[in-house]
């Protein structure tokens, strides 16, 4: 008999998750101690010269919009706080680990990132997040696809090729051809780096709001869902022909009405020439 | 957090718009609007261009028909459906440098 493959039988038979990467665990745990400074922080940040030079690199970029250029980690850490920093070395570090075979992915995760910024911005939302924050949501909202990329790569292509034949979103057909869907990887692997626990059941749900079992993380996923719905229906790198999965209840869940979407649209559309300038930094 | 079988997701979906059709010069395709009044828009020219999207609607009671700007529909309108009209109108029309439509 066949072992029925899903989430458990891959991770058991098929991937390994990469650990934690050991600077982010000391980043993050220097800014849940309250007796560390932000001092303490920028120099954890500097031991890692990867990481210190994507932070910095991402700091300088327009989107986080800061007036004077920095030089040094310190210096960034002092102008954009813990939060935004924490947000910063978390996208350069995971980046750092996963982008090896990222490929479109990249891309694609980076005009999310703007995508869901732009839905922040033209607020209010039903969601407790800045802009920026939103930023780093849609960045990372794709990371299990980078590791099916990894371990899965020509079952991926073939749940591509079946979503584009059958018109059915990608996800649907990993499910039925590798036994889990992206978001799913992408969730555990969020759970397994203790990364917040809104991000993590974002990304497990970001095609499935019904993963989360309340309205508050239901929201997250509906950002993230949102996010990748403009970006397929931008046609965005990678995904062009992807088929696009239904987001009226997550724009709904978010409480933006479709007055709202051409000012968001428009914000999305300027943003566009940040991809390239974000996907050098992080690169 | 849950973890439901990803295979109980309801949304199989294929969003109409997406099938666009070039007209001419403009490109056009069909819409239903929350009140279930069917129609079609035209993407005629960009963002800017007032205008540059239409919506060509008949009443369900079979009234005659009216054209409109797409942004005096806008409430008519599902999100994802303004989301999906104005990509196209972009891919069209736009500057921004996204990928062309392609329309059928």
């Amino acid at each position: 008999m066949n072992t029925p493959r899903n989430i458990e039988y891959l991770l058991e038979e098929i991937i390994t998750l990469p650990s934690l990467p050991a600077t982010l665990a000391r980043i993050i745990q220097l800014l849940n101690d309250p007796e560390s400074s932000l001092s303490d922080v920028g120099k954890a940040i500097t031991q890692d010269p990867a990481i210190a030079l994507k932070t910095l690199r991402l700091a300088n970029s327009a989107a986080y919009g800061l007036r004077e250029h920095v030089t040094s980690v310190e210096h960034a850490v002092a102008l954009l706080g813990a939060k935004v920093i924490q947000n910063l070395v978390l996208t350069a570090t995971v980046f750092d680990t996963l982008s090896h075979s990222a490929g479109l992915v990249f891309q694609h995760s980076i005009a999310a990132g703007l995508a869901a910024r732009a839905v922040l911005r033209a607020g209010p939302i039903r969601l407790p997040l800045q802009p920026d924050e939103a930023f780093v949501y849609g960045l990372l909202h794709d990371i299990g696809k980078i590791i099916l990329e990894d371990y899965m790569a020509e079952d991926l292509m073939q749940a591509e090729e079946v979503s584009r034949s059958r018109r059915i979103p990608a996800y649907q057909v990993e499910c039925e051809v590798i036994g889990a869907d992206h978001a799913e990887v992408g969730g555990r692997l969020a759970m397994n780096w203790r990364l917040p626990e809104s991000i993590a059941s974002a990304i497990l749900a970001h095609h499935d709001l019904s993963r989360c079992d309340n309205d508050d993380s239901r929201r997250y996923a509906a950002l993230l869902n949102v996010a990748d719905a403009m970006c397929i229906e931008a046609g965005l790198p990678s995904y062009e022909g992807a088929v696009v999965g239904d987001s009226g209840e997550s724009w709904a869940l978010l409480g933006v009405e479709s007055v709202t979407i051409p000012a968001i649209m428009d914000d999305f559309f300027a943003s566009m020439p940040e991809v390239q300038e974000l996907t050098e930094a992080m690169s | 957090m849950s973890t439901t079988n990803p295979s109980s997701s309801p949304s199989t979906f294929s969003n109409p718009l997406n099938n666009w059709k070039q007209q001419g010069a403009g490109v056009v395709g069909p819409v239903t609007l929350n009140d279930g009044t069917r129609g079609r828009i035209v993407l005629i020219g960009p963002r800017n261009v007032p205008g540059g999207a239409m919506a060509v609607l008949q009443d369900k009671d079979g009234g005659p028909v009216k054209s409109l700007p797409l942004t005096a529909i806008l409430e008519r309108l599902a999100p994802a459906d303004v989301v999906a009209i104005l990509c196209a109108q972009e891919r069209q029309f736009g500057e921004s440098g996204l990928p062309a439509l392609n329309p059928s």
